[in-house]
């Protein structure tokens, strides 16, 4: 009985050994006990000449200053992936209000869009993962240029830039 | 009945199928951590600091078990791990299904984006069903077959 419990931690710890020890040496590591909600971020790189970072192989993350710099370059669509009550009381001007909970492909407002345009999602804070998970969604619909804005709609009140809705 | 079930033969086949079914769902996951991560905090329901640590261990428990399956080593044992793997697994899903998720199941990593759903439940009902029998007739004697 003892060997048999023996062999069956043998047969599940080396294993995870090993793993860990890949996950050492592999340029695509995560870290091993992760206490950010925030989706696991890769490298620095450049979105249409602004900084940004990679969320998983197709999808940028920017922080809202860097969201408002290139919104000066180009015309960019606001998407929120939050609830609609959410939205309602705090939002992004002219932004666009895609529930990541009830997304839908044949959605008309998604319809609507075009898809070669330059899309921005966010959610509430760093601590929320609708932008990404609406993100991959709408990467899988074929948008083009994506890119979610890693601190949400808390990071860019923070830096005053101007929003809209019903809360002060 | 059960000489039948201990056929030498029977018990290969399963082997090998649970060896290849874990082989490629391990390396699968093994190839873009990333994602396979990802889609574990999908299920919602493990605690942020476990999702990586489920990530990097996970698939090389598949993969090296599934080696060792193919080679015939430790065949019991084995089967007991992932028979306990399947368990866990059907029981996510099932949660999933139930919580109404619509998420894809990551069970081999990037290659398949099924979602979670009862076909899901039944291929792995399916490998768990093997797992039971090389668990309980891998070293029994098929006198005549």
């Amino acid at each position: 009985m003892r060997s048999k419990i023996i062999t069956f931690l043998t047969l599940i710890i080396l294993p995870i050994i090993i793993g860990l020890a890949y996950n050492s040496i592999t340029p695509f590591g995560l870290n091993i006990f992760h206490t950010n909600k925030k989706h696991f971020e890769s490298s620095s790189l450049l979105f249409h000449g602004i900084n940004a970072t990679k969320v998983n192989s197709d999808i940028f993350s920017l922080i809202s200053k860097d969201v408002w710099k290139l919104n000066d370059r180009h015309i960019i669509v606001f998407i929120d992936a939050r609830d609609p009550w959410e939205y309602s009381k705090k939002r992004i001007a002219n932004s666009i209000n895609i529930p990541q909970f009830s997304f839908d492909l044949n959605d008309p407002k998604l319809l609507a869009l075009n898809k070669e345009n330059l899309f921005v999602i966010y959610c509430s804070s760093e601590d929320c993962d609708l932008s990404f998970l609406l993100a991959k969604e709408l990467k899988r619909a074929k948008f083009k240029n994506l890119a979610i804005m890693k601190d949400g709609i808390e990071g860019w009140k923070n830096n005053g830039l101007p929003m809209e809705g019903c809360e002060p | 009945m059960t000489k039948i079930l201990a056929s030498k033969y029977l018990i290969i086949i399963s082997q090998l199928i649970l060896a290849i079914v874990f082989i490629v769902a391990g390396i699968e996951k093994i190839s873009d951590q990333t994602i396979f991560a990802t889609k574990i905090s999908n299920y919602k329901v493990f605690p942020i600091w476990s999702i990586n640590f489920i990530a990097i261990s996970l698939p090389w428990i598949e993969l090296i078990n599934g080696v060792l399956l193919i080679y015939g080593i430790r065949k019991k044992e084995i089967a007991g791990i992932f028979g306990f793997l399947l368990f866990f697994f059907i029981v996510l899903i099932f949660i999933s299904i139930l919580r109404g998720l619509d998420i894809d199941c990551g069970c081999f990593g990037t290659i398949d984006s099924i979602k979670v759903g009862y076909a899901k439940i039944y291929e792995n009902v399916f490998l768990f069903i093997l797992c039971l029998h090389l668990y309980f007739f891998s070293d029994k004697k098929a006198n005549g077959i």
